[in-house]
């Protein structure tokens, strides 16, 4: 790999620099953290360490050289470790376990499972080969809001004028951003680290492997360990799904969502392959801190699992913001030009179209990820519409005894539908009845303005024939919005035609993440539009949007707001 | 107030030693806890202070400097030649990398030139001017986990020995690193002539203070017995040559002369500031004899007693087939090198 000056190597007055000296040379081994160069620049000497372990292939920089921030200073070999520790694992030890439920994978699913299954009394174990908190909390959610956040921030300084403060200077440091993400990223694993503990729930690192239907077999270290157990969980997750387009010289450029949160530096040009939740979220992320954003979605609509009139109010938003939008457009290729770019080439109604950019983001969706084991050697059927495995109501495969939850079912891919299946696998392995429904799982969309529903939208309505009434309350007459400063958007909400009962409902505006919570109640309960009337809401709330949205169910309307 | 979880702490240097109070300086930098940030303030007497990636010889005249009992000093951080004595201070703000501000941390000084009544701003190289001239100059060391500012102010230094000490002649030599930007100085006794180094010291203690440590009395930091003893090292390395001298970037040396008996061209490539590389080209040496003198010279440090005496063995050594031209060639030439090196060294 190339090891590059970056600008979190210098003193943020310092652009460029002189060498003034080189420690290492061709060959040596070096360590993270190891002093290799010197630099000298604006009467400021530098020292710069490797940020990475590796032999050394070649040193492209010499002594007075001039350097600045992007410029490669080494190549080096970063593989040659994990070469050696591979050949080391050796069956040397063999020992066994007795445990009631294993779980494998610790992402939202798996954990949650571990937990409610411990607190139901049950001796769990469970196995890990990464880190705790799966792709949601190290690769996923969490640290992509993070990002939102620190976008939104500097995004507000730059706006300060619009609440009549003034800043100077607004800039923002990535290198700050990124290590701010880890932060929230392992306070929130070493919670789950202490919740497991305190429930006495073995965490075993390493991969698994499916003997027999009661035995996993856990190659940890140099040991493996066997666990004899009464019952599996599976929780493997997702991966992403990789299109094959990207020529092997555009691999530089290439990124998936978990290499996104962890760039070195930000690119000036990114394109993103996927107009979905993902591509989304990290297209206002990026935008948001000066990059140059172009999606490009092969469906007709971003976001298209969406109401039309959501995706109209979040295609504006974007384009307000700066973001440029493909839609049906089929990408085609990935190419890299001579000049260090990503060559995009994609199909807009039977046109050609190419865009260059520094770095592009693949979302184009997850796929389940089986955890690299021989399901169907025990019995295990998978989905063949989703390559997810098969599960019932009860969460039960096709092994009696065999569980499975989350992104790995082919369902949902929501962390909180993966951890609630955990909790309907652990009570139902634990006697107690229990069954997935679906239909009430909310998702939130981070984007600017928010986006969160629940429930049925129209869209659906018109397919399943549904004879439903629609209630709407623009942000833009909610004092709350207002005194925020973000007066985009609208609260939806739909009920049953005959019975009055709320069936779905979508909320794109500030806080719309938090405020689904209350309809996703009203869904889940089957309370009517009259119930949520009838609720005092307080004032002034974005929650007063969902109460004027009920009244416009109905016929008298809403009461701060009339359409002419 | 983002500088309240940070521990403000004080030394105050004791003696004019330049390679003792680097060293101290040093020390500080390496033990610099995470959560602090120190003002140091220190002198030194009769003293130029060379830049980490400057040739020490282009930078200053050494001869006279320590013909006059002054010492070469080199230090870590990056910049030009300065010169130090009894009227001037100098000050260091040690922080952790992370709080590596510069404006703000320069802010420490400006403010107590100010709060001293001297209209003092910044210039464009970050260097503390007063009506376009310059009272102090800083350079800066950024670590991998600590980073310092330092600089100097002029009280009342002897402006005419800084110029005949950092006033090099157009020397013969080439080098790489880094030249020194030379600015209009001025002393602030020029302003205010009753101002003294003690109460500049006062001054810019109060205003870290006041930045610092919500304007409390600063903690001072104490330098003990098992502190000197650490120190010990470090105060070999300042004052050694290998580290004045030998951390010379890499510089070319070219020297010639036209002698009654022929014409001499000597080009030397230095390395750590020992000979790599010497070339000698002439019309009228022996052709064996040549590249005798040019190997004896690869090697040698760049000290004139070492470099003559190599060139001197080689000569007297050498089979001469004329004894009358031998004793002249040898007289000349050697007495030419020792001229021209010294001049350098001087």
């Amino acid at each position: 790999m190339e090891i590059k000056l970056k600008a979190s190597d210098l003193p943020e007055n310092i652009k460029k620099a002189e060498v003034t000296s080189i420690k290492v040379k061709k060959g040596d081994q070096i360590t993270a953290g190891e002093e290799i160069i010197d630099l000298e620049a604006n009467k400021t000497t530098i020292s710069l360490t490797a940020g990475q372990a590796g032999i050394i292939n070649e040193i492209l920089i010499e002594e007075g050289s001039e350097i600045e921030i992007g410029t490669v200073l080494l190549k080096i070999d970063t593989n040659f470790n994990e070469k050696e520790t591979e050949t080391e694992i050796k069956k040397e030890t063999k020992n066994s376990k007795e445990s009631q439920i294993t779980i494998i994978g610790g992402g939202p699913g798996g954990y949650v499972a571990a937990l409610k299954a411990a607190k139901m009394g049950a001796d769990v174990c469970l196995i890990e080969k990464e880190e705790l908190g799966g792709t949601c909390l190290n690769w996923g959610c969490i640290p992509t809001k993070a990002l939102v956040r620190s976008a939104e921030i500097y995004n507000n300084l730059k706006n300060a004028a619009q609440f009549g403060c003034s800043a100077e200077n607004i800039n923002f440091n990535w290198d700050q951003i990124i290590s701010r993400k880890n932060k929230i990223v392992s306070q929130l694993t070493n919670g789950i680290k202490s919740l497991l503990k305190k429930h006495k729930v073995k965490v075993i690192r390493g991969q698994a492997e499916i003997v027999d239907k009661n035995t996993v077999l856990i190659a940890k270290d140099k040991k493996e360990l066997i666990i004899n157990t009464k019952n599996i969980i599976l929780a493997t997750g997702s991966k992403p799904i990789e299109l094959p387009i990207v020529a092997t010289a555009a691999d530089k450029h290439l990124l998936y969502s978990k290499q996104a949160l962890d760039l070195e530096e930000l690119p000036q040009k990114m394109a993103i392959i996927g107009g979905g939740v993902i591509g989304l979220e990290f297209a206002f992320i990026f935008s948001r801190l000066d990059v140059e954003v172009t999606v490009i979605e092969y469906l007709d609509e971003i976001l298209a699992f969406l109401d039309s009139d959501v995706i109209t109010e979040i295609t504006e938003a974007a384009a307000e913001e700066g973001i440029e939008i493909y839609t049906g457009a089929e990408a085609k290729s990935v190419k890299a030009t001579a000049d260090q770019q990503a060559l995009v080439e994609f199909e807009v109604s039977d046109q050609k179209k190419y865009i260059t950019a520094d770095k592009v983001l693949m979302a184009v969706g997850r796929q389940a990820y089986l955890g690299d084991l021989d399901l169907e050697k025990i019995g295990i059927m998978i989905d063949e519409n989703t390559g997810g495995i098969k599960v019932n109501e009860k969460m039960q495969t096709t092994v009696d005894n065999i569980y499975a939850i989350g992104d790995c079912t082919g369902k949902t891919q929501l962390a909180h539908a993966a951890s609630h299946q955990g909790v309907i696998a652990a009570k139902n392995i634990l006697a107690e009845k229990a069954e997935m429904d679906y239909n009430t799982i909310p998702a939130a969309v981070f984007t600017a303005p928010e986006i969160a529903a629940v429930g049925l939208t129209e869209k659906e309505a018109a397919n399943k024939d549904l004879e439903i009434k629609i209630g709407k309350f623009p942000v833009m007459a909610n004092g709350k919005a207002l005194t925020l400063g973000e007066t985009r958007g609208f609260v939806k909400i739909i009920s049953d035609a005959e019975t009055d009962s709320v069936l779905g409902g979508t909320i794109i505006g500030p806080h719309a993440t938090d405020l689904i919570a209350e309809i996703t109640l009203a869904v889940n309960n089957n309370l009517t539009t009259e119930e949520i009337i009838d609720t005092i809401h307080a004032h002034p709330t974005s929650a007063e949007s969902i109460h004027e949205a009920a009244l416009a169910v109905r016929p008298e309307g809403a009461l701060h707001y009339y359409e002419e | 107030m983002k500088n309240k979880d940070l521990k403000a702490k004080f030394l105050a240097g004791e003696g004019y030693n330049p390679w003792y109070n680097l060293a101290l300086e040093e020390y500080l930098l390496n033990n610099l806890k995470e959560d602090e940030i120190i003002l140091y303030l220190w002198q030194n007497e009769n003293t130029v202070v060379i830049g980490r990636n400057q040739n020490a010889w282009q930078e200053c005249r050494v001869g006279d400097l320590e013909d006059n009992e002054g010492k070469l000093a080199r230090r870590l951080s990056g910049g030009g030649a300065v010169f130090h004595d009894k009227g001037n201070l100098n000050y260091t703000i040690l922080m952790p990398r992370k709080k590596y501000d510069l404006k703000e941390k320069l802010e420490v000084v400006l403010k107590a030139l100010q709060n001293l009544g001297i209209k003092a701003e910044f210039s464009g190289r970050n260097d503390i001017i007063f009506e376009g001239r310059k009272i102090s100059g800083n350079a800066y060391y950024f670590g991998t986990k600590a980073a310092y500012i330092h600089g100097t102010v002029l009280v009342d230094t002897d402006l005419e020995k800084l110029v005949s000490y950092l006033n090099v002649s157009e020397a013969k030599i080439k080098s790489k690193g880094i030249d020194s930007v030379k600015s209009r100085v001025m002393n602030l006794s020029e302003i205010d002539k009753n101002l003294t180094v003690d109460e500049l010291k006062e001054g810019i203690k109060n205003s870290f203070a006041e930045i610092y440590n919500q304007g409390q009395p600063l903690n001072e930091i104490k330098i003990n017995n098992k502190d000197k003893e650490k120190l010990k090292d470090l105060y070999h390395k300042y004052s050694s040559w290998e580290w004045r001298f030998g951390k010379s970037p890499d510089f070319d040396i070219s020297l010639n002369n036209r002698f009654q008996w022929g014409e001499i061209e000597l080009k030397l490539k230095l390395s750590s500031a020992a000979v790599e590389e010497a070339v000698l080209y002439s019309d009228a040496m022996y052709s064996d004899l040549i590249p005798k003198i040019a190997d004896s010279l690869t090697g040698q440090q760049f000290k004139v007693e070492k470099i003559v005496a190599a060139a001197a063995k080689i000569l007297n050594n050498y089979n001469w087939p004329e004894q009358k031209k031998e004793l002249k060639v040898k007289e000349e030439f050697l007495n030419w090198l020792e001229a021209e090196l010294k001049k350098i060294i001087h």
